[in-house]
């Protein structure tokens, strides 16, 4: 039989029971007072029916392009903290500099986009 | 307590240092540019950091031992060799020279310098990355750090309906053809089961010929990676986009794109060729072939209806990129005329670009050949300059662009595509026609209306330096041969 494959079953029965228990729990134990607004499905704040050709707020996209700075980040520095004891046995420090220059790079865009205002919600314009 | 070492060894730090040179100038406009308090403060120094990062570059690059044989550094990402180092003294050059001759011109464009300079600098530093890249991964993650500033630079124009539908085609156009780059890469690897050029060469040397030189699936890969490369070059039928382009982007940034996008693209696409695919050149070369026959038909056509300069001057790039694909086929001996005229058509028309943007002198972009009526009598001698620049890209001696098209129509000939270099010659005269009616409406024309310039004198000189290097070349092109010739020896 394929007992190799058991351990996948398991990952997928505990998946579901999560999501389960995530829902019932809390039905057990909130109070339930719906009213239309809590009601609506939630959709960063903007109304979840309708055409999609409405004018939203421009900063959502300026939000968006600061989390690919950090996104872009994590992606690269999370394989290379997991491995990074075996590099350093093989090549010494050199994977060390390599990532705190990747960093320091994407570290002067972060300040760049401080320096902008851009991480501010209400005042973006810089003062010319 | 960690020793700070070097991440690579000296050797392949000397062979960056043009790239590190322009990274870190794109870096440090950034950091110029959250510094200062004052708008101007903040463009010029960014523009003197630009400036220096182009002149460390030239100067890196010419330090290179020119003889030495090519290797292959960081794992085999990039290359260090003659080739390289070329191209980096050419974009270098264009770098130094598209910051000067835009300088003056960004106010009435209405174009923030710090902006310009960083987003032209960082565009840069992905072309620095292009001409060296050895790998298909390298190859594509550079195309797409010259091409997203670029993108951005056509828009950056406040409040310019153009360029904003300039910016919005290039980049939707621009990701299509990432996108079937990007396919056919994934063919080629699915193959070849190699990313480097030296490896696909390797397995296109051992596998047999079904599997290899001959597989369907492999031909294919490499048709939409000449799809890819050929939109970045505008060759016709790929072209679609650049007079549209060219013309709605502001001058300075067109000047960008018509010089340094090209070369780079030009570059990248040789070395692929000459580096990844050279036994397949039978399969390759028809498509060149038909290429390049297009886009001289269809530029030269094209541009003789044109009363916009720019948009005559991006008709005529296609043509040029057709020119420039006749080089090619001098390979398996070395396209040492395709170097040379990727390098001659890049000075050329940053030069015809540079001197429009001189010519702005009534508060806003000179664009149509009657503005430019009687330029002669107001400017002659920047008249004069722009007169070389375009009897270069129409290819009359003693000028540059002349020397240029005769190694490549030499190279087709000896290839045997007579025919070929015949088309050539004869849609050369039609672009004779076209560039000469710019000089005679300079030239013989009543002015329009003479309005008191406010010109810089250091961008004339420089344009004025330019045209005479141009003219240099005309005269003694054989220093330029040689050196074109030995980079591009190196790469088969």
């Amino acid at each position: 039989m394929h007992f190799d494959y058991l351990s996948v079953l398991v990952l997928v029965a505990l998946g579901i029971g999560n999501v389960l228990f995530m829902v019932a729990l809390p039905k057990l134990l909130r109070p339930s007072k719906p009213n239309p607004q809590k009601l609506v499905a939630y959709e960063c704040g903007e109304n979840p029916v309708g055409t999609s050709w409405i004018q939203y707020n421009a900063r959502f996209f300026s939000v968006a392009l600061v989390f690919v700075v950090f996104d872009v980040e994590i992606v690269f520095m999370f394989p290379w903290a997991v491995v990074f004891k075996s590099l350093y046995k093989t090549q010494g420090c050199v994977p060390f500099w390599e990532m705190f220059t990747f960093v320091l790079v994407l570290l002067v865009g972060l300040a760049y986009l401080w320096a902008q205002g851009l991480l501010e919600w209400v005042k973006s314009v810089r003062k010319a | 307590m960690l020793p700070i070492v070097l991440p690579v060894d000296t050797g392949d730090l000397t062979a960056l240092g043009p790239l590190l040179a322009v990274l870190i100038a794109a870096l440090g406009v950034l950091t110029v540019d959250m510094t200062f308090e004052r708008e101007e403060a903040r463009g010029r120094w960014s523009f003197i950091v630009g400036l220096v990062g182009a002149g460390l570059a030239a100067g890196c690059a010419s330090l290179w031992q020119w003889e030495a044989p090519g290797r292959a550094i960081l794992g085999g990402a990039l290359y260090a060799d003659a080739f390289s180092s070329f191209f980096d003294v050419l974009l270098a050059t264009l770098l130094g020279l598209t910051l000067v001759v835009s300088w003056y011109c960004l106010d009435r464009v209405k174009v923030k310098p710090a902006e310009f300079t960083g987003l032209a600098v960082l565009s840069f530093s992905g072309m620095f990355l292009m001409v060296r890249a050895a790998d298909m991964l390298t190859l594509f993650l550079a195309i797409e750090l010259m091409s997203l500033p670029v993108y951005v630079l056509a828009g950056l124009s406040a409040g310019s309906k153009t360029g904003r539908e300039a910016a919005l085609k290039y980049f939707v156009l621009g990701s299509l053809a990432s996108a079937i780059l990007l396919y056919g890469m994934a063919l080629v690897y699915g193959v070849t089961a190699s990313l480097g050029y030296t490896d696909i060469a390797g397995y296109l040397a051992t596998a047999s010929r079904e599997s290899g030189v001959e597989n369907p699936l492999f031909l294919a890969g490499l048709a939409l990676m000449l799809v890819g490369l050929g939109f970045k070059v505008a060759a016709a039928p790929f072209h679609m986009w650049t007079p549209d382009v060219y013309e709605g982007a502001p001058t300075p940034v067109t000047t960008l794109m018509a010089s340094g996008v090209r070369a780079a693209a030009a570059a990248a696409l040789l070395r692929f060729l000459a580096g990844a695919v050279l036994l397949t050149r039978g399969h390759w070369m028809m498509l060149v072939w038909a290429l390049a026959a297009l886009s001289m038909i269809a530029g030269n056509v094209g541009a003789l209806a044109q009363t916009n300069v720019k948009r005559l001057l991006a008709y005529s790039g296609i043509a040029h990129a057709g020119y420039m694909l006749l080089g090619l086929f001098a390979l398996p001996r070395g396209a040492g005329g395709f170097s040379m005229y990727v390098a001659v058509y890049a000075l050329s028309v940053l030069g015809a670009f540079g001197a429009l943007q001189w010519f702005d002198d009534r508060g806003r972009e000179t664009v149509d050949i009657e503005d430019l009526a009687g330029a002669g009598k107001r400017h002659p001698w920047m008249a004069s300059v722009m007169t070389v620049f375009l009897l270069s890209l129409a290819g009359i001696p003693p000028t540059a662009g002349f020397a240029a098209k005769w190694f490549v129509f030499a190279a087709a000939v000896q290839a045997g595509y007579v025919g070929l270099a015949l088309l050539g010659v004869m849609t050369s005269l039609f672009g004779a026609y076209y560039y000469l009616r710019v000089v005679i409406a300079m030239w013989m024309d009543e002015p329009a209306d003479i309005s008191g310039a406010d010109q810089s004198p250091t961008t004339g000189l420089v344009l004025g330096l330019l045209a005479l290097a141009v003219l240099f070349i005309g005269c003694f092109p054989g220093w330029l041969w040689f050196l074109a010739d030995l980079a591009s020896s190196k790469l088969v």
